[in-house]
């Protein structure tokens, strides 16, 4: 059995850039802004922060050291810092819970940033391919143009999930309408369709829906419980953290995929003392992008009614989960900032947790789960579990 | 909850300029080491903490999951850390979060690098710096160095004399070093007389580029009887950041390290080390640079501000000295593949602390301190050891 966490920690503010197209800033300055609109919703300073954990991704940033550069802008400079580099944002939550649990700080900023948008196409495919073994998997993509080579990947693990759980592909068209109707009441949602029309179209299979890769950055405000309860009345307490990476390679992805969601889920649940209970969390927010891994989560979780074609996505959810499950339209809704979809999910479960979702509120949530991470070639999976203010652990 | 975390495990492989192993060799060859050394397999494994530095260096985006297959990764809690050349000392100050906050009870750590995949490493370090206001003017590592050099020895009247002695120490060190990649017997007169690169660094000023790979299993302190070597105690640990943007930080002065007196006071409050001149008994410090050692011995304090010149002439450094600094080699002489680097001396710290020091043995270290030097030339971490909880 998990232990339980050792320590109260709040997240006491969240701040979040709307994904789209911002040529008017850099990514530093993006990060700026998320900080700025989380320390606000906090009540803070930045001269209240005592520390700082930053996540990046070098090749999508064009620069080394990508995760370095964005200390300023999290206002860590002269503070002690963590650095993560080549993770989704959620990971950076972690070592923030671990600062606050041990005492080292009493106030952490977690930031995120992805400055996609400078990317084109054929810079992605490049990238995503040195992400692959040099000897035997890079040759085999190598020379290819013309080929978005992430959704590439992503047909590969598709096909073999769906053909295993006996799914069709037509699931996955009404998964991506299903999101993007949810999403429209998301004001931070990328809001140009034609983007997303047009990379609809490039998909590698008709029916393999993705987000389209915006710029955006997200940052939250962790506290120590004694901080949290002079600062203000709308935390929301971890209660459940765990994270698991899939295999790094492209051997059976999808069966090492659902293990690490698993895992992952497991253990937050475990250690807010909820042993592989998902029904009783009220909100799910789910951070992956492609509409199939929104199934396969979905389905490690449990969260569907069995394998096999069914008449559509709302019908496998079943009623408590149509209602529960991404809200905000998730990251496939939403919008893909590669590494920054983790926390964008965290903030909307906090707003959930906060009677502050709007439109999107799911009216009874007090406990609610944001799962998140990073695919090709190895997938990863972090959990956060939060608990509203005022609710018993 | 803050629970005390130990050492129970190290593993290191030979460092070259040019290793015939490939990555996944080099970094499994390491793990192994370190998990035969703790006297366990990967099933007694909670986790495993990455800290390859520089993505680009070696060819991978993500070079961490590129490992997962020859060091337990697969199917398990990973985390990654990149704090570039200060990489190795921070992710261990990782996995002692992780293990001292109850999250995990054992951990494994592995900081790696294959510098020899890449033919322009300092080509690399120019994308690290402001696309606008600095990269243009070709600056890299050695180049702001050599202006913190320069500003460093005009401060504080420090020689290049003194900044040889270095040198000197450190490659005779490496001699007795069986993983070391540049060791030799060397004067004063070469280093001086050896080619100028970057004024008033000289090559032999310089650590060499490398390939390596390093691992440590930590364990919380109720745990270490499930292991076959004697713990060595995690005492203190201290991580700080100044401003990326070298010529605006607050103290306005290249010279002196604020951020890494502030990471080395964090350490040494929280192992209860008042005079740590006196109490610590062996210095592993970052040494990329001769005069890097110097201003690192100043920061941590085993000399006054200014001092560090003299102290190193009067030598205490020395292996037999008062208070041995590097008596591994350090980076200087026995390589710098920059992620593992940094691990590599809390190895060799374990490896005092344990009387397993070989050649390198001081006389009965009681308490030591490692530090790592890195981020964007802005970072430091510092991580105490002792024998005793």
């Amino acid at each position: 059995m998990t232990k339980r966490l050792s320590a109260k920690v709040a997240i006491v503010g969240v701040g979040q850039v709307a994904c789209g197209t911002r040529p008017d800033v850099s990514h530093k300055e993006l990060l700026w802004e998320a900080t700025s609109a989380a320390l606000q919703d906090a009540g803070l300073e930045r001269r209240d922060i005592d520390t700082v954990i930053s996540a990046s991704n070098d090749v999508w940033e064009g620069r080394a050291l990508s995760n370095q550069f964005v200390v300023d802008s999290l206002g860590g400079t002269n503070r002690s810092a963590d650095l993560r580099l080549g993770e989704n944002g959620l990971y950076a939550l972690f070592p923030a819970w671990m600062d606050v649990a041990t005492g080292i700080a009493n106030v952490a900023v977690v930031g995120a940033v992805c400055k996609a948008t400078e990317l084109d196409e054929a810079s992605v495919s490049r990238a995503v391919s040195t992400m692959l073994n040099p000897v035997i998997e890079r040759p085999l993509v190598e020379g290819l143009t013309g080929i978005d080579l992430e959704s590439a990947l992503a047909t590969l693990e598709a096909r073999t999930y769906l053909e295993a759980k006996g799914f069709d592909w037509a699931l996955l068209e009404d998964i991506d309408r299903w999101s993007e109707r949810r999403a429209e009441r998301n004001p931070y949602r990328r809001k140009d369709r034609s983007v997303r029309s047009e990379r609809s179209r490039k998909a590698a299979v008709p029916g393999l829906e993705t987000s389209p890769r915006p710029d955006a950055a997200c940052a939250l405000i962790l506290a120590s419980e004694e901080r949290s309860k002079a600062l203000t009345k709308k935390a929301a307490w971890i209660d459940g953290l765990g994270w698991c990476s899939g295999r790094g390679d492209l051997r059976d992805t999808w069966k090492s995929t659902s293990q690490a969601i698993q895992r992952a889920v497991g253990d937050a649940l475990g250690r807010a003392g909820l042993d592989g209970n998902v029904s009783a969390l009220d909100v799910v927010e789910i951070g992956y992008p492609w509409s199939y891994q929104v199934l396969m989560a979905a389905g490690a979780l449990g969260m569907i009614d069995g394998n096999g074609p069914k008449s559509s996505w709302e019908a496998l959810l079943g009623s408590r989960w149509a209602a529960r499950c991404n809200p905000s339209g998730g990251a496939q809704g939403e919008g893909y900032p590669r590494g920054v979809t983790g926390l964008n999910r965290v903030a909307w479960v906090v707003r959930q947790l906060r009677q502050e979702a709007a439109d999107s509120q799911v009216p009874t949530a007090k406990t609610g789960l944001a799962i998140a991470g990073d695919p090709y070639p190895c997938f990863t999976a972090g959990a956060v579990l939060l608990r509203r203010s005022g609710e018993t652990r | 909850m803050k629970r005390k975390v130990a050492i129970v495990g190290i593993g290191q492989i030979p460092f070259r300029s040019r290793s015939p192993l490939s990555l996944e060799e080099m970094v499994g060859e390491s793990v192994n080491a370190a998990l035969a050394d703790a006297g366990i397999d990967h099933r007694g494994l909670d986790g495993v903490v990455y800290g390859p530095a520089v993505d680009l260096m070696q060819g991978f985006f993500a070079p961490d999951k590129a490992v997962f297959s020859s060091s337990c990764g697969s199917l398990r809690p990973t985390l990654r850390n990149c704090t570039s050349g200060s990489t190795g000392v921070s992710t261990a100050i990782l996995a002692y979060e992780q293990i001292s906050s109850g999250l995990s009870d054992v951990l494994l750590v592995v900081c790696f690098e294959k510098m020899s995949e890449n033919h322009a490493p300092q080509a690399v370090f120019n994308t690290v710096y402001d696309e606008v206001f600095y990269r243009g003017s070709g600056i890299n590592v050695p180049i702001q160095c050599s202006l913190e050099a320069q500003r460093f020895l005009w401060r504080y009247g420090i020689t290049e004399e003194q900044m040889a002695l270095v040198a000197v120490k450190n490659k005779g060190n490496a001699l007795q070093n069986p993983y070391a990649q540049l060791g030799g017997k060397i004067t004063v007169e070469d280093v001086l007389q050896s080619p100028r690169l970057y004024g008033p660094l000289k090559r032999l000023d310089i650590s060499p580029t490398s390939d390596g790979s390093c691992a440590i299993v930590m364990a919380s302190a109720d745990r270490v009887r499930d292991f076959r070597k004697p713990p060595v105690y995690v005492k203190g640990v201290g991580r700080w950041a100044e401003s990326v943007w070298f010529t605006g930080r607050k103290n306005r002065e290249l010279a002196f390290l604020n951020y890494a007196y502030a990471a080395s006071g964090q350490a040494y409050e929280m192992a209860g080390i008042k005079r740590p001149s006196e109490e610590i008994g062996v210095a592993e410090i970052y040494d990329p640079f001769t005069f890097k050692e110097l201003q690192h011995c100043e920061a941590m304090r085993l000399c006054a501000e200014g001092e560090s010149g003299r102290f190193v002439a009067s030598g205490v450094t020395q292996r037999d000295g008062r208070l041995p600094v590097n008596p591994s080699g350090g980076l200087l002489g026995e390589g710098n593949p920059i992620g593992a680097a940094g691990l590599s001396r809390v190895i060799w710290l374990t490896r005092q602390m344990r009387g397993e020091a070989g050649g390198c043995q001081v006389r009965d270290p009681r308490l030591g301190v490692a530090c790592a030097w890195g981020g964007m030339y802005q970072y430091d971490a510092v991580m105490v050891l002792g024998n005793e909880q």
